[in-house]
């Protein structure tokens, strides 16, 4: 996706107009964090993670404590 | 009377209760220091002199009468004007809202209001709660009491400088990224970010919820366990706090730390910490130690893939929250707020939710490496001195980026993960600012986090020291 894309996504589904400076800058941090994330998720996330684990393990921690 | 303003709010609610001092006493010296010290800091937003001064006489009234008193009667307080309080204006540290009054009051102000506390007013924050330092394009800097060539932390920054000054004994904050804790590690206070969801975030204005907790910035951590006491529990309001079980925040501060184990994570940790930080920190541990604690070295997980969650997770929901006024009023944004949203619309939707289903997953591998069998984790809040104002502001975003992103090394992974963490003050660097340690545990493990912070500071007096020019007011 070029610069111009990308500016151009977000205008399009957000109505947020960027400068084409701060597109930039904005696009190689998402770009970073989609990468990262994407691979962590990859080497972790299973077909039976589930959905709202958090909640859960809050839960479950709760029944713990005493 | 002069002395009044050093006193706690433990302390204040006593005197209080046993007569030897009025709710009226506490509240005008509050007052006069709130007016007077305050706009040296940019601490205030607005003040209800008036509404506190009665509730304060109606609380001697109380008294006298020899009604039953809250565990908070009589105390002075004011808050980060994030708080709904109906009928009142608040803020959030924005001129979008500059006259948004809410219809509601804030879960929290209900408590302290049935605990007998006083509420004189709003603090200040950064906009939108959106800065580690106290930026705010709008309202100005919040300034360290300390040095006013220094923030005061943010996004509380109103709450840090006016605890740190003897403006008011407590103060709460909100904490999404390290909002509490930056302002309680750089104004020389206590801090408590709660298990996510043991505080009830209702009538609070939201920031990123998966993330937000609501605590207490006070002197000691005798103070900020008897808010605890108050504040915390479940409300069906806010689904998050469901689960919540019920502590004892206050049975626990015996001063002795045998039996617990207190582990000191290397890795990203330390590779975050400037040698000079590093120093404090040891000594520190050390104080533990002496108290009675176990103290075991460990070492931490990827925490560049658990700051990129938290990240990912803060800006997608703050640009869900934002996206209306940031397409329509983009002018009334300051820059580094609008910077800090703007990749959450950038971001697939399946990086969110991967962002939401990784999290317990990573909380676990996080808490079996940092902590291993240990009780709680001792990390530095702030890995670097506190940074000047100009620090934080001045070069191109990149660097200003880089910057705030040293600030919150240590804080924002621990948002992710949902977990407790104690800031608490333990000396200061070369160029005279504060530094603190954060004590971090498992969900709900406040009570022990708290047990060891006030060990810590019934042998230290850090939290002691008043800054300079704090001092009576005539």
């Amino acid at each position: 996706m070029s610069e111009t894309d990308f500016a151009g996504r977000i205008k399009a589904d957000n109505a947020i107009a960027l400068a084409a400076a701060e597109a930039a800058a904005l696009e190689r941090l998402v770009g970073d964090l989609n990468a990262r994330v994407a691979e962590g998720a990859l080497a972790r996330l299973t077909l039976d993670a589930a959905p709202w684990s958090f909640s859960t393990f809050c839960a479950e921690t709760a029944e713990t404590v005493k | 009377m002069s002395g009044l303003f050093t006193l706690g709010l433990v302390e204040m609610a006593d005197a209080v209760a046993d007569g030897s001092v009025t709710a009226l006493a506490l509240t005008e010296v509050a007052l006069k220091r709130l007016e007077t010290l305050g706009p040296r800091y940019n601490a205030i937003m607005a003040l209800d002199g008036g509404t506190a001064l009665e509730a304060a006489r109606g609380v001697d009234r109380a008294r006298a009468a020899g009604q039953p008193l809250g565990p908070l009667a009589g105390v002075p307080l004011a808050h980060k004007d994030l708080f709904y309080r109906a009928g009142r204006v608040c803020t959030g540290g924005s001129i979008i809202r500059k006259d948004f009054v809410p219809d509601v009051t804030a879960t929290a102000l209900e408590r302290f209001d049935r605990a007998g506390a006083l509420d004189l007013g709003t603090l200040h924050l950064a906009e939108f709660a959106l800065s580690p330092t106290g930026f705010n394009a709008h309202y100005g800097h919040g300034l360290s009491p300390w040095n006013t060539a220094y923030g005061a932390g943010g996004s509380s920054s109103g709450s840090g400088a006016s605890v740190a000054a003897r403006l008011v004994p407590a103060a709460l904050g909100s904490d999404t990224g390290g909002s509490i804790r930056h302002p309680s590690a750089m104004s020389g206070v206590v801090g408590l970010k709660p298990t996510h969801g043991l505080v009830p975030a209702f009538g609070a204005m939201p920031m990123a919820p998966s993330l937000d907790t609501l605590g207490p910035l006070t002197r000691t951590v005798r103070d900020a366990a008897r808010i605890m006491s108050v504040i915390a529990g479940p409300d069906p309001r806010d689904a998050a706090s469901l689960p919540a079980p019920r502590l004892d925040f206050e049975g626990g501060l015996t001063g002795d730390l045998k039996g617990r184990t207190i582990a000191v994570p290397g890795g990203y940790y330390r590779e975050a910490t400037t040698p000079e930080i590093q120093a404090l920190m040891d000594a520190a541990v050390a104080v533990l130690k002496e108290a009675g604690a176990r103290i075991v070295e460990t070492g931490t997980p990827d925490m560049a893939l658990v700051n990129a969650l938290m990240q990912v997770m803060m800006t997608v929901e703050a640009a869900t929250l934002h996206r209306r006024w940031l397409s329509e009023r983009p002018q009334d944004y300051g820059a580094q707020v609008r910077a800090r949203i703007l990749p959450g619309f950038g971001l697939p939707a399946t990086r969110y939710a991967e962002a939401l289903m990784l999290r317990a997953g990573i909380t676990r591998e996080w808490l079996a490496a940092a902590m291993g069998d240990a009780d709680m984790a001792l990390i530095p809040t702030l890995g670097i001195p506190v940074p000047t104002i100009a620090e934080t502001t001045q070069g191109t975003p990149e660097e200003i980026g880089a910057a705030l992103g040293r600030v919150t090394a240590c804080t924002r992974g621990i948002n992710y993960l949902g977990l407790p963490s104690l800031s608490v003050p333990c000396g200061f660097t070369a160029n005279a600012m504060p530094a603190a340690f954060q004590l971090v545990g498992r969900p709900y493990a406040e009570p022990a986090l708290l047990q060891a912070g006030d060990a810590y500071q019934r042998r230290t007096d850090f939290h002691a020291r008043l800054p300079p020019g704090c001092g009576p007011v005539d």
